[in-house]
């Protein structure tokens, strides 16, 4: 196999894939670097709305164009706002902080985190309450800003198709400016 | 009167061997006087028995006779095949039922973690294509027993001693496994405990109870105990030879049933015998048949040994060229050397098998490059579509045979198929020359030169890995594409001498003909001979290795009688598996003699094994200071079977006869265009020296002879390459 | 010009090493390329003969490691992958190697480099045919003193050429706490038999004192020994086969391709990270209890307990290589939770190498195209050299799962989702000592859960169980019957799967394994410790996947005293599994002192009867586990993977198994749960702002475990990691932390 189309794509999306193809896919000798174009176009056919997709960051989570925006936006349709922040704080939050609430993620209750030295959150949109990340992590410590992409560069220098609106700002982390004016 | 002695009538005038190949089922027909004919017919794996007979027809023509009057005349018929693989591979078995040591019912998911076996280097390397195996058993038919017996441990008297049972067998879980099994309608039992190669007392209860259930039930299905069919260390291995037994074994008995009822049918009288992975033929009421696995390319191996104490050679080195693999096989001291462990079809078994080695590189091996311009030869094989010149959609080693001018495309297969060598040619430029921005006579000979290599390294590897030195063997080329290449892969390679057959293309069928009626016993132990021992230790240690010989030799001639076989004709070979003290793998040693009465018969055991491990590791891995452990002994028991007689032929002239030139024909070799002599296997005579630039062809396979080579045909007609 | 003696001959200064080192790195840091090797001349000039010479160099690797790992006395070395065989340059840099250990290339050129700048040339001499061995972490690169390395030099008239390598882990390693990975260690001196790189033999032989040594400084000596003959006999007949190479293709031949072999590989593993990642930020963290209070009475300054903090930023450079940037990760301490550059490099390569390498020359190339930033101070590069490393696999392997972690995340936002998964597999070893009634004193560890785990969830697919091994490609986890030989008083009553033992999701991790240890005849005494990575205080990573949770920790469950034989007399019905370990007590079926640690247990002295369970190999989910199909959930069920009781807690699926084992699904409950679990989910959150100001409040009030507050002061001491954390919390630059 030497490209994977569009077809195939969707049933490894989907998650229905027979394992040979999976196989076959793994078995290239060099990733199609065209699979990234496919992909947005099964992704984009799959969301409800029509701002163009930039890139998939979640099983739910998209950086989508809004206008002359580059904001989060969730299959849903649920919008967390600039991708430069953590959309960790657009998300809605559950902390498992008791050794009992531990116990109902983990199994045998042996495998659960200690709830005097750890906390459990789990994020998630608040339009579909999907969870969209999960955090074990000791209480006090910052949010996890997972992934971070440099659009620009990705899409000019290993694309080969630069943004329009390219900007040496759009990698800069907006987190803290975020919070500072809250 | 035995089987064996009906097998040794001399009224009966031909030996009939078959290889059941996945594509092709080969016949070997060996007449009185020693010569063969061979027969070809196209694998039917839906009814082998149809494509036995079939290709027995075949064989059978070509003498002018009929399949009838050669089964009338056979004195024996033997079948290899690849059955059991398909009904692995298919996951077409018996459903299996399976009753652990309690705490061990996930092995069969686990499978030790083995998510890897027959991969190559880079597949290995790249995780994401690490993956388990089909079980042969689906996890809801695994039932827990309770029961613990003592394996024994490195510390041997000092601790607790190996058999005893710390965990009384727990009859309840016995009972309950078995109703569910009942219940699940399972076709055949397998039972597992830890240790039991040790001590089988809790295996054969708990056989024996599920025996009675059943009958209560009346239901007639196998029960199967894993220390009576592999009675060494490591469960998991263990675990899966009693699941191939169970899963796959029966099937086969059934095939091989069904063949020998057609050749009887067709006026065969006597017993339909197939091969051993470790060499040996059986017949179908051997118990465990899951020993025969591999049994196709095992009568290459063995049809080597033969040849080779017919010519007096010591070690051999054999290659096996097909249309997808290249395998290689090592014969040392006239003994085929046999891998404890094998890795077979995604599993790792504990069954002494002839130690095989294969490249991914054959006749029909696809030829590509990568984006990098690196050159690729399979492992994709274009297995019977041969090539672009035929069937297939890509360059292959054929096609590119072809386009040099080695391979005559109007004389494949003896002109029943006709190759495209335009085609061959066109391919190879536009895919392969162009690219790399070589002329195709130089793409040509690079490729055939990186095949050759990655066959030459294979052979290389399995004598050098093994620590042998390459000049002491000799190499026998086989297999369809074998004489094509050996001019290659014996290229720059210290070799005592490098011969081929005219029968090289069915020489694995002519191997199962040359198969002894061998059945291999062997049983753990648990010895220590700690360094220094005195008298009265090695002593003690005698008794236990004699008692155990001596018991195996029991169990051959009563196993042996139950296939018809009279002990007065067995013979045996004895050995054992040694160690130092605290090393994990134990090392065959052969013995010339297998008894065990006094101390000093420890003492040769002790040099027999320093001599075997000082022949594979520097003398810096000797370690007699720890003391040796003995954790297997085994016999090997050999009934007599009729074989084929390798004929001496007059010696006539060094000039080969007219009749046998047929053409001169222009080959690009190295680079350079030739003119090639052709001559006719079938005409040279024994004595005869064919000068190279020359080739010898032959329906089924091509000789070529490079110039300043040669190749000389001695009393045998075997032809050696100089 | 200056030059050397060496055996006799005087040797021009360009063939020494110290200079081959000084001018490796000039021209590389001139060029970029290797050697400088702009041009790959003998790959251009003749490619075929390029890579028959290629693959020559690949078979001398693999026939020795083939032959020489039935020397083994661990199975660990023999069949589990650990150990490897390397083919290496006159300055260290692999070229080819076996199977195996393959990320621990990175230390060879740490030891030559020791070597070459303490004048090793000179004295003790670098002559063909020497044998060099260490295990040293600061001088040697070698993670942790239980990995042993052997190092052969292969010269041709007096020029080394080449080095045979090898390592393998032993058995034991000759600390006061027995085994591989001693635990409770506060520093190097407790770390057991360390040797920096010493010459012990000559012309392949080893000297006599150096068995000595080992049977002196170690308690399972035969063992290592047998070990320490094994790797030298690879290396022996790696040496055999470069001096017919190096003959046939010509000694200037062998080191120019050598040269273009590494670079060529470079190009390529370079091209394949660019091919597959996307430039960004993606950072990561992890967690390690050091639970020590109490245990180091005579060393006040180890008397505590630590969180060990590891923090990492994932980025590229400006080729597209890769940038491991480990800052914010603890201080070193006086726990065995330490290691130096050298070793991190040897964790931090698993997962890359495997990932980039696979299709190309898996040579020193890759280590060139990874900048991985050890900060002096923190547990990766302590400011001192008496720093305690005997346990850095613990997090060093969490640390490269960051790494992993964020490739696959990658792999995932571009559209490969066939490669990305939850990278997790937590390990554990049992290991101590014991003397058995005789007064026979003896050594152990017990490898299985360290040979191999599940693989996690893929985007589209569950992880399946016993797959895959970080450490190496050769997942192996043995046979019970060959440890139970090796290690007398321990005896497996359980040896399976850990039902519902995984971090889950849409699509789930695959479980983990489990062991109960059941000691039988443990003569006049035995004490029990573990070595291992994450215990389940902690998970294995903080951060699971798109909504799945991450793998949990290691689980420890002992049991003292029991009533073992009793449950043996009545019916047989004995505990297989951690999980029932504990499960059998809480029904009051099992009897005795019966702990559940959540950290590294002290010693346990042992006795007959008493058990050691421990569950390990749990890999992470992807994805919500409220979108999991039903279906699954009950397969799950129907093969024993998943108890009913936590199908409904976790997945709202209620279902329920017959003794046929025929498994059953309510529609209408379930969907009743589903719908309850949605629920409790909108009741039981919050906006993640108001949640922020919440927590700024307890942490400007100090509110949190003073421990915790300590590994936040470790942390904060270093600069960039200082502004992030009072950047997200917005605390001022005077708040003390």
């Amino acid at each position: 196999m030497d490209i994977v189309d569009k077809g195939l794509l969707q049933q490894l999306v989907e998650g229905q894939i027979s394992d040979i193809d999976v196989d076959e896919m793994r078995r290239m000798t060099k990733k199609d670097p065209e699979r990234f174009w496919t992909y947005l176009d099964v992704l984009q056919e799959k969301v409800t709305w029509d701002n163009k997709i930039l890139m998939r960051l979640n099983d739910h989570l998209y950086i989508v164009m809004n206008g002359s925006e580059r904001i989060v936006k969730c299959d849903c349709g649920q919008e967390y706002g600039d991708y430069r922040v953590n959309w960790k704080l657009h998300a809605d939050i559950q902390v498992r902080d008791t050794q009992d609430s531990m116990e109902k993620v983990y199994y045998p209750s042996a495998a659960a985190p200690d709830a005097d030295w750890m906390e459990v959150r789990e994020f998630y949109c608040p339009g579909c309450t999907a969870q969209l990340a999960v955090e074990i992590v000791p209480p006090g410590y910052p949010l996890i800003f997972e992934s971070f992409p440099d659009l620009d560069r990705f899409y000019r220098e290993m694309m080969g198709k630069p943004l329009a609106d390219e900007s040496p700002d759009w990698f800069k982390d907006k987190t803290t400016d975020f919070l500072a004016a809250l | 009167m035995s089987v064996s002695k009906e097998q040794l009538q001399k009224d009966k005038k031909y030996i009939l061997a078959l290889d059941a190949g996945g594509t092709m089922t080969d016949t070997i027909l060996v007449k009185d006087d020693g010569t063969f004919t061979v027969g070809k017919a196209l694998t039917n794996k839906q009814d082998e028995s149809a494509s036995y007979k079939e290709s027995v027809e075949d064989a059978a023509q070509s003498i002018g006779i009929t399949s009838r009057d050669a089964h009338e005349n056979a004195s024996v018929s033997i079948y290899a095949g690849t059955g059991m693989l398909n009904t692995l591979l298919t996951g077409t078995g018996k459903k299996v039922g399976l009753l652990v040591t309690r705490g061990f019912e996930d092995m069969s998911v686990m499978e030790g973690g083995l998510t890897y076996l027959g991969q190559t280097q880079s597949e290995i390397l790249h995780n994401q294509l690490h993956k388990h195996t089909r079980p042969m058993v689906d996890r809801q038919n695994v039932h827990g027993v309770s029961e613990r017996i003592s394996g024994g441990s490195y510390f041997m008297d000092k601790h607790i001693d190996p058999g005893t049972v710390m965990i009384p067998l727990c009859l309840k879980h016995i009972k309950e496994g078995v109703k569910k099994l009942i219940k699940t309608e399972v076709e055949v039992i397998g039972i597992l405990f830890i240790n039991s190669y040790i001590e089988q007392s809790h295996e054969h209860k708990a056989k024996s109870i599920a025996l009675d259930m059943l009958k209560d039930a009346g239901i007639d299905i196998p029960v199967v105990c894993s220390s009576d069919i592999a009675p060494v260390s490591k469960e998991n291995n263990r675990l899966k030879s009693l699941l191939l037994q169970c899963f796959a074994a029966e099937h086969t008995r059934e095939t091989i049933a069904d063949v020998e009822k057609t050749a009887i049918e067709d006026g065969y009288s006597a017993r339909l015998l197939t091969l051993l992975s470790y060499g040996g033929a059986v017949n179908v009421e051997y118990p465990r048949l899951y020993e025969t696995v591999i049994s196709g390319p095992i009568g290459g191996m063995m049809g080597a040994q033969v040849m080779s104490q017919k010519l007096g050679l010591k070690n051999v080195c054999t290659a096996d060229m097909g249309g997808t693999s290249f395998d290689v096989g090592l014969i040392v001291n006239n003994m085929l050397s046999i891998r404890k462990d094998p890795d077979f079809a995604g599993h790792r078994l504990a069954l002494p098998m002839v130690a095989i080695d294969s490249v991914g590189s054959g006749a029909g091996s696809a030829v590509w490059i990568d984006e990098y311009k690196r050159l690729h030869v399979g492992p994709e094989s274009a297995g019977a579509e041969v090539g672009l010149c035929y069937k297939y959609d890509k360059l292959t080693v054929t096609d590119v045979n072809v386009a040099m001018g080695y391979v005559d495309p109007n004389y494949f297969l003896g002109g029943k198929i006709t190759l495209d060598a335009e085609k061959a040619r066109k391919a190879l430029k536009e895919t392969i020359a162009d690219p790399l921005g070589l002329d195709i006579y130089q793409a040509g000979k690079g490729i055939l030169s990186v095949v050759n290599a990655q066959m030459r390294d294979a052979a290389k590897a399995i004598l050098v890995s093994k620590g042998y030195n390459t000049g002491d063997f000799t190499m026998m080329c086989y297999g369809g594409a074998g004489p094509v290449h050996m001019w290659g892969y014996t290229q720059d390679f210290e070799l005592a001498d490098v011969i081929t057959f005219p029968y090289a293309a069915a020489f694995s069928a002519f191997g199962g003909a040359c198969a002894e009626y061998l059945h291999r016993y062997h049983m753990g132990v648990v010895i220590s001979i700690p360094n220094g021992s005195d008298d009265a230790e090695k002593m003690s240690v005698a008794n236990k290795i004699d008692g155990a010989w001596r018991s195996l030799e029991e169990k051959a001639i009563a196993e042996m009688a139950s296939e018809g076989i009279d002990s007065e004709d067995l013979e045996y070979r004895y050995g054992f598996y040694g160690r130092y003290m605290g090393q994990l793998e134990s090392f065959e040693t052969l013995l010339d003699e297998g008894s065990a009465k006094t101390p000093e018969d420890i003492d040769k055991i002790i040099v027999a094994f320093e001599e075997m491990y000082t022949n594979i590791y520097p003398d810096g891995a000797r370690f007699p200071d720890a003391g040796y452990a003995i954790t297997e002994v085994f016999v090997q028991a050999v009934a007599p079977k009729a074989m084929p007689d390798i004929i001496e032929h007059e010696i006539e002239g060094v000039a080969p006869p007219e009749a046998a030139y047929v053409e001169t024909r222009k080959v690009s070799h190295e680079g350079e265009f030739h003119d090639f002599k052709v001559w006719q296997m079938s005409e040279l005579k024994a004595g005869n020296i064919v000068h190279g630039p020359s080739i010898i062809r032959d329906p089924m396979t091509t000789v070529i002879i490079p110039p300043e080579k040669r190749i000389e045909i001695d009393k045998f007609m075997v032809l050696h390459y100089k | 010009m200056a030059t050397v003696m060496k055996e006799g001959l005087r040797l021009p200064l360009e063939k020494t090493l110290a200079f081959k080192l000084s001018e490796r790195d000039t021209t590389y840091e001139e060029t970029g390329c290797y050697w400088g090797t702009k041009e790959l001349t003998l790959k251009d000039q003749d490619p075929i003969k390029y890579e028959q010479f290629f693959s020559r160099l690949q078979s001398a690797v693999f026939a020795a490691r083939e032959k020489a790992r039935y020397v083994a006395a661990s199975p660990g070395g023999r069949e589990m992958g650990e150990s490897v065989w390397a083919l290496a340059t006159a300055e260290g840099d692999t070229l080819a190697m076996s199977l195996g250990f393959i990320s621990h290339c990175a230390a060879f050129p740490v030891s030559i480099k020791h070597m070459i700048d303490n004048d090793f040339e000179e004295n003790p001499g670098i002559n063909d045919g020497d044998v060099f061995g260490t295990d040293d972490p600061l001088t040697s690169g070698a993670p942790h003193p239980g990995d042993t390395y052997t190092l052969v030099p292969i010269a041709v008239e007096g020029e080394v050429i080449a080095w045979a390598c090898s390592v393998n882990h032993i058995m034991e390693a000759g600390a006061p706490q027995a085994g591989s990975w001693p635990v409770f260690t506060v520093d190097t001196f407790m770390d057991g038999f360390v040797f920096p790189p010493m010459k012990t033999g000559e012309n392949l032989r080893q000297a006599k004192w150096w068995e000595t040594l080992w049977m002196r400084r170690t308690r399972a000596g035969a063992m290592n020994i047998l070990d320490d003959k094994m790797r030298l006999a690879g290396c022996s007949m790696i040496h055999g086969s470069i001096h017919e190479i190096a003959e046939e293709y010509g000694v200037e031949y062998y080191k120019q391709a050598c040269k273009e072999i590494i670079e060529e590989s470079r190009r390529m593993i370079l091209d394949n990270m660019r091919s597959t990642l996307i430039p960004g930020r993606y950072e990561g963290s992890c967690f390690r209890i050091s639970m020590l209070k109490g245990q180091q009475k005579i060393w006040k300054h180890a008397d505590k307990n630590e969180m060990v903090h590891v923090h990492t930023m994932f980025s590229q450079d400006e080729k597209g290589g890769i940038v491991f940037d480990t800052e914010g990760s603890s201080r070193w301490g006086y726990h065995g939770f330490n290691g130096y550059p050298g070793g991190s490099d040897v964790g931090l390569y698993l997962g890359i190498t495997t990932t980039f390498a696979h299709s190309c020359k898996a040579s020193a190339g890759v280590n060139m195209n990874v900048d991985s930033i050890y900060h002096e101070g923190s547990i990766y590069n302590p400011d001192t050299e008496f720093a305690s490393c005997a346990n850095i696999w613990a997090q060093s392997m969490q640390m490269q799962c960051l790494s992993s972690s964020a490739i696959h995340r990658n792999f995932f936002m571009r559209g490969y989702l066939e490669e990305a998964f939850a990278p997790e597999d937590s390990w554990d070893g049992v290991q101590g000592s014991g003397v058995l009634e005789d007064g026979t004193p003896y050594g152990f560890t017990n490898f299985e859960w360290v040979g191999g785990g599940a693989m996690g969830a893929y985007p589209f697919k569950d992880g399946t169980p016993c797959t895959w091994a970080q450490h190496t490609q050769l997942c192996n986890v043995g046979n019970s019957e060959e440890f139970e030989y090796l290690i007398p008083p321990l005896h497996h009553l359980g040896r399976k799967l850990e039902p519902g033992y995984c971090g889950h999701g849409k699509y789930r991790g695959g479980v983990g394994q489990s062991s109960v240890h059941w000691m039988q005849e443990t003569g006049q005494r035995l004490g029990v410790t573990r070595g291992g990575s994450a215990t389940s205080m902690t998970s294995y990573l903080a951060a699971g996947m798109n909504g799945g949770y991450p793998a949990p920790g290691v689980i420890t469950v002992t049991a003292l005293n029991t009533n073992i034989p009793d449950l043996i007399k009545a019916d047989g019905d004995t505990p297989t599994t951690a999980g029932e370990v504990l499960a059998y007590a809480e029904d009051g079926k099992l009897t005795g002192d019966i702990t559940s640690w959540k950290y590294d247990p002290p010693e346990q002295s042992m006795g007959d009867n008493d058990l050691w369970a421990n569950a390990a190999g749990a890999s992470g989910g992807w994805g919500d586990p409220l979108e999991r199909d039903n279906s699954s959930v009950v397969e799950d069920i129907r093969i024993g993977q998943l108890p009913e009781d936590f199908a409904k807690t976790m997945y709202g699926v209620v279902a329920s198994k017959d003794e046929d084992g025929k498994v059953t699904m309510d529609a209408a409950a379930t969907k009743q749960e589903q719908d309850a679990l949605c629920a409790s989910r909108k009741e039981n959150s919050k906006p993640a702002v108001d949640w922020w100001k919440e927590q700024k409040a307890k942490v400007e009030s100090h509110t949190i475990r003073e421990e915790l507050l300590d590994m936040y002061r470790s942390s904060t001491s270093f600069a960039g990691y200082d502004k992030h954390y009072r950047n997200f919390w917005q605390l001022d630059d005077d708040f003390e932390i």
